[in-house]
């Protein structure tokens, strides 16, 4: 099966309706203006990756969440480390000191992913009358070619990946991170009926 | 001299003193084999396990055929099949708390296709590191066949 331009097209539209709700949640649970980019979607091969995420060893933070329901597939949200530590500056009201996360910080993160992802995903579930359920955050900091592991293995049976990516923030005291969605060929074909169907 | 980086579904061969490595192995299997007398290296770098038996597929992506290619490629460069060796890294299960996503969790037959596949060319495999949920650098020093193992927060070891 391959990916065309109407379904790169057409998963733009589905990300910027989730997207636009995500950030108003984001932002009002830290009064903060969160700005987001017009979502990317292109297929890129798998030496691009590692550029477009500084590097395949530059060590980020992963959280990742499974969809299910009408729609399978997952959720990525990732985030430089002096990002993640901003964002929790803001959602604490505390420093972070430049060391290792601490679990009460990785209970924060996970809120956040929390919102994101459930304020994305019933935007989208709602104007196309799906179903879709996430699960319970799953959290990680390591390489960044490890963590887009996901994307690769979603999109194994293709020679290149689906790269649907939101950017969070501008603002340098603003939120900043890449959201990215991932869901299944097979699902891709369900977003395309249902898309068609709410028009 | 300069280590040659290899990158997903790509394989390099290179004599002493020159590396190899990937960087940021997850649920990838990095195979490398190595000729002690000519000091020859070899790595590859497999994304999944079965290629399905495609025609006009990347070989180095699957175990199946990217361990098949990175031998012919070594012999090719000058080394003596029967003295190679083999080590094994990477075959994590990233997010792994994520019990029943069957899709992430590749890392397992990632790491028995591309065990096989070694083992079928009758090459001994003499040092693994596989598995967790961690991501794993590697790299390859022909002048002895050591294999350093880099990963974020769990060290670095050398196999």
């Amino acid at each position: 099966m391959e990916i065309s331009e109407i379904d790169l097209d057409m998963l733009k539209e589905v990300a910027n309706i989730g997207a636009g709700n995500a950030a108003s949640a984001l932002s009002e649970m830290t009064g903060q203006a969160i700005d987001i980019s017009v979502p990317k979607c292109e297929m890129i091969s798998y030496a691009e990756i590692a550029e477009r995420m500084g590097g395949a060893d530059n060590v980020i933070l992963g959280m990742l969440v499974q969809m299910s329901g009408d729609i399978d597939g997952y959720i990525l949200l990732a985030q430089e480390l002096e990002d993640a530590r901003n964002t929790l500056r803001i959602l604490l009201g505390q420093e972070i000191p430049q060391q290792d996360f601490e679990v009460p910080d990785y209970e924060a993160m996970r809120e956040v992913c929390n919102i994101m992802v459930s304020t994305y995903l019933s935007a989208i579930a709602s104007m196309m009358q799906l179903t879709i359920m996430p699960s319970v955050p799953e959290m990680t900091i390591d390489m960044a070619m490890a963590i887009m592991n996901v994307p690769v293995l979603v999109y194994g049976e293709l020679e290149s990946v689906l790269f649907l990516r939101t950017e969070f923030g501008g603002d340098a005291k603003s939120i900043k991170g890449n959201f990215f969605m991932m869901p299944t060929l097979e699902s891709l074909e369900t977003l395309k009926k249902a898309l068609t169907g709410s028009l | 001299m300069k280590t040659v980086i290899i990158g997903m579904a790509e394989l390099a061969v290179v004599k002493a003193p020159q590396h190899v490595a990937t960087l940021g192995l997850g649920s990838c299997i990095g195979v490398v084999l190595y000729d002690k007398i000519n000091k020859i290296g070899g790595m590859v770098h497999i994304v999944m396990p079965d290629s399905g038996k495609k025609s006009n597929v990347i070989r180095a992506k699957y175990a199946d055929t990217g361990v098949d290619e990175l031998l012919s490629q070594m012999v090719r460069a000058g080394a003596n099949p029967r003295a190679l060796t083999a080590k094994l890294a990477g075959g994590a299960h990233m997010f792994g708390g994520l019990g029943k996503s069957d899709a992430l969790k590749v890392g397992d037959r990632n790491a028995f296709n591309s065990k096989m596949a070694v083992l079928r060319l009758r090459i001994p495999i003499i040092a693994e590191d596989m598995g967790g949920s961690y991501g794993r650098t590697i790299e390859l020093d022909p002048e002895n066949g050591s294999l350093m193992v880099k990963t974020v927060g769990k060290g670095v070891k050398t196999i």
